[in-house]
């Protein structure tokens, strides 16, 4: 009888304002806990507990329940989960973990400008600070598809592939389900491209430029567009940006908080007009170009400065 | 605080040394009194706040969602975690190692780990959420859906057409 007495004080005590309807909860949880051989986890862990699994086991957990399945899939989980990862790894909980991706080519041809050769044969690797060796991730035949590959880039994981045919979005860390191949855009050759995250709506989105003229020998700047792709069930083509970009743009993009940063291309700049000292910013949200200048660091022109990520902030070197 | 770094971390040290003297008692949701070390309740977040906000260290602090068994066990985390030192490598290990024993004794009563994760989490010992959550979290890896609906009293209830879907995310994905 005392045993009961305290239960139903417990019960009552976990929510005053609502005694009856805590008191029916608690004792379903009691009769669930006795059916199964475990107990069950209680409704407000799950989130916190989906937080800390490896990707694997996320993505095979959304086949557990329906609650689970949208907790997982739901975007700020997703971002809550990199939050996480991230954390743990600046707290040297974790340690971080590179992601290998090497090129070969099938054969040397000499005197190319930039070899068309590339192995089709896409494989990642995993190494972990700390350990002797890199362990294989996936590898992927894409049965000559391609010749050439240019510079890859990358966001919370994802990988992006151009190439001289398409353009290729890999998931290396959850190592199933086949590489995203994108459509053809613009019926021209690219010129660079970039992935990044749109903060806005939680999508990550590939955008490239494209060439409006056919002659690349007259590689005209006005000529020059961008169009998007956006990584999700729904979209599966290529939109135009309203807006052309402002200046010429070169090499591939870097990623930085939702913003796309490119180099700006000065042998395109027309006649007279000065280069500016600065990179060409595109949001990715409300896809609109500002131009991000910065002081003048080295006299020498012969100097190229690059943008990269140290510690949150974004730095030239 | 498990973690901590710069001034923050110096200046809530001397506090610490300065009313690490004083006793706290907190209460169990069955009326039963704990005292315990300023420093070992100041483990808590919760709690932490409460004390710096000028809070009512002498008449103690009811924990209307925590019952005398869990509230034991945290303690006796908290305990250890707030009452020891932990510069140099020695101290850390034996610190570890208490982590190792008590999350290992917890985790052969589940239904208990829940009760102290969730008091944790109530509480924001930090540390202690941590280390409960990632070995809730450890028994999952591994483990078919099926299995883990087993562990955990899980009811299936997707349809034909969620694992449909699924499966049509997991090719895109």
């Amino acid at each position: 009888m005392d045993v009961i007495a305290t239960k139903n004080k417990k019960a009552l005590d976990r929510n005053p304002q609502e005694p009856t309807t805590m008191f029916k909860m608690y004792k379903r949880r009691r009769v669930q806990r006795q059916c199964h051989p475990s107990a069950s986890l209680p409704d407000e862990l799950v989130y916190e507990i989906l937080l800390r699994l490896p990707v694997k086991t996320l993505s095979r957990s959304k086949s557990v329940c329906r609650a689970w399945r949208a907790t997982i899939s739901s975007p700020s989980f997703i971002r809550a989960y990199l939050k996480q990862q991230q954390s743990a790894i600046s707290r040297h909980e974790q340690k971080p973990s590179f992601l290998i991706a090497p090129h070969t080519l099938d054969s040397v041809i000499h005197d190319e400008p930039w070899p068309s050769t590339f192995s089709n044969t896409i494989t990642f690797y995993r190494w972990q600070e700390g350990r002797d060796d890199a362990h294989l991730v996936r590898a992927t035949d894409l049965h000559g598809e391609f010749g050439s590959v240019y510079g890859m880039s990358h966001c919370d994981g994802l990988v992006m592939f151009p190439t001289d045919t398409r353009l290729y979005v890999f998931n290396p860390a959850t190592g199933k389900g086949d590489v995203l191949k994108l459509p053809d855009g613009q019926k021209s050759r690219f010129q660079t491209a970039g992935l990044g995250l749109d903060l806005g709506t939680n999508t990550y989105k590939v955008v490239r430029s494209f060439n409006r003229s056919i002659d690349f020998n007259q590689q005209a700047h006005d000529a020059a567009g961008m169009e998007v792709f956006t990584i999700s069930s729904r979209d599966s083509c290529w939109r135009t940006v309203a807006e052309d970009p402002p200046y010429p743009v070169t090499a591939h993009p870097m990623y930085f908080k939702g913003s796309l940063y490119w180099h700006i291309c000065k042998e395109l700049l027309q006649e007279g007009s000065p280069p500016p000292q600065g990179f060409l910013r595109f949001n990715l949200e409300d896809e609109t170009f500002r131009l991000v200048l910065y002081d003048v660091v080295s006299p020498s022109d012969e100097t190229r400065l690059d943008l990269v990520e140290l510690g949150g902030e974004l730095c030239l070197a | 605080m498990a973690t901590g770094s710069g001034a923050a971390a110096a200046a809530a040290d001397a506090e610490e040394k300065e009313s690490g003297s004083r006793m706290i008692t907190l209460t169990s949701n069955e009326g039963k009194a704990f005292v315990v070390t300023e420093a070992s309740a100041r483990q808590s977040a919760t709690i932490r706040s409460m004390v710096d906000d000028g809070g009512c260290v002498d008449k103690g602090f009811p924990l209307p969602n925590v019952d005398s068994k869990t509230l034991a066990r945290v303690i006796q985390y908290c305990d250890e975690h707030g009452n020891k030192e932990a510069h140099t490598v020695d101290e850390r290990a034996a610190l570890a190692k208490f982590d190792k024993d008590f999350i290992a004794e917890l985790d052969a009563d589940k239904a208990f780990l829940y009760d102290v994760t969730m008091a944790a989490n109530y509480l924001h010992i930090q540390g202690l959420f941590a280390l409960t959550t990632q070995c809730i979290a450890d028994t999952i890896k591994g483990k078919t859906p099926e299995e883990i609906r087993t562990a955990f009293g899980i009811e299936y209830d997707l349809t034909a057409q969620d694992e449909e879907e699924i499966k049509e995310e997991d090719t895109h994905a």
